[in-house]
């Protein structure tokens, strides 16, 4: 649910990078964080554990500045992947506009990724949002690692929509704005009502 | 045309302002704001540097939202008023309707009870601005970014 403030001028858009537990959704905030320019950024909260997994939410406020007559605003949050923090993943969905769903491209955590892409569906769900129709985003991460699935597996088991899909290594950075930056057009796109 | 979202005009917002501005010399809170039930800033009163209204929204959206979970464990339906009390300074959260929240930092020289009748009086007269804001229909499509202002943007 975009927000359009008239008065303001502004358009705020809320992001929500979902996928199993480690499979890199924070460290894909933290790069955007560390790399956008700075007159484009507001300050990242990471509400986390000692060992810094996500206990509730990361969360990070982009401002692309003036577009046509608008303010254009960006909200990039992630979910804890952690099976059993369902209830919060549903509370951060609420009103997302768009989707970046991580997948851990390890083949030891293949089974992980189908089940969180099937959680987002139900949660989506709940929030009266359509896992077929909001605009989303893959990514497939740790692609430096050794034991890997191959892209084409990949594709063919969490591809179900044929959307945009994007190689990454998110520790490095590799992957990381190209999949920032469909996104947001994606969304842009659905405002303009095909969505 | 946009579809499910909110629209904020200039006059409603001027009346969120009114509204908040009144409900800040009643009480002497410190800060004020509206936040929308998914974490967004609506409005806010002007308040010190130091606090940064954005993420303020966020946090006491997210606060409210978890919340409302542990009612649900408990067998509340909903829990309306959410309070946290410092050592100096307190803040004071009530539920907008299903809109939104309204939330007020004050320190300890205001009594709770006022800020509670206050807030209560103040959230009904919120209530109905924020229900138009959802009702809104959308009719400049034209001032939407186009593909070439987006690839302009994304010359990083
Ligand atoms: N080798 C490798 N490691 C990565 C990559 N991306 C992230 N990691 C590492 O994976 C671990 C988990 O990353 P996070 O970003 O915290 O994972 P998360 O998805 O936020 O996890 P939760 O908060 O528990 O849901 C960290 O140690 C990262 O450094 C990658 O592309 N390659
Ligand atoms: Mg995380």
């Amino acid at each position: 649910m975009t927000m359009i403030n008239y008065a303001k001028k502004e358009i705020i858009c809320k992001v929500v990078y979902y996928g199993p537990g480690l499979c890199g959704k924070t460290t894909n905030l933290k790069f955007i964080y560390d790399n956008i320019m700075g007159q484009y950024k507001g300050k990242m909260i990471a509400l986390a554990t000692e060992s810094e997994r996500t206990l509730f939410f990361d969360f990070l406020p982009l401002d692309f500045g003036k577009i046509k007559n608008f303010n254009a605003k960006f909200q990039l949050y992630t979910v804890p992947g952690q099976a059993y923090y369902t209830n919060s993943r549903k509370l951060i969905l609420k009103g997302a506009d768009g989707v970046v769903f991580v997948a851990d491209s390890q083949t030891d955590r293949f089974e992980e990724n189908k089940e969180s892409l099937k959680d987002l569906a139900v949660n989506l769900r709940e929030q009266g949002l359509d896992i077929r129709k909001i605009p989303l985003v893959l990514q497939w991460n740790k692609r430096d690692l050794p034991n890997i699935v191959p892209i084409q597996t990949l594709e063919e088991t969490l591809n179900f929509r044929k959307v945009p899909t994007f190689e990454a290594v998110a520790a490095k950075g590799i992957g990381v704005f190209e999949t920032l930056k469909t996104i947001v057009k994606m969304v842009f796109v659905s405002l303009g009502g095909q969505g | 045309m946009f579809k499910g979202n909110k629209v904020l005009q200039p006059e409603d917002l001027d009346k969120i302002n009114d509204i908040i501005e009144k409900l800040k010399v009643q009480t002497k809170a410190l800060v004020i704001l509206v936040v929308d039930d998914t974490g967004q800033l609506i409005a806010n009163t002007e308040s010190d540097p130091s606090i940064d209204p954005i993420l303020l929204g966020t946090l006491t959206a997210g606060n409210f939202g978890a919340t409302n979970e542990l009612a649900k464990l408990i067998g509340e339906a909903d829990f309306t008023l959410v309070l946290h009390e410092g050592n100096k300074e307190n803040i004071h959260m009530l539920a907008i309707g299903e809109c939104g929240i309204l939330v007020v930092i004050f320190n300890n020289t205001t009594p709770i009870g006022l800020i509670r009748m206050y807030s209560q009086k103040t959230t009904k007269e919120l209530l109905p601005i924020l229900e138009k804001m959802q009702q809104e229909k959308e009719k400049k499509k034209t001032d939407l970014p186009s593909d070439e202002d987006l690839n302009n943007l994304f010359n990083w």
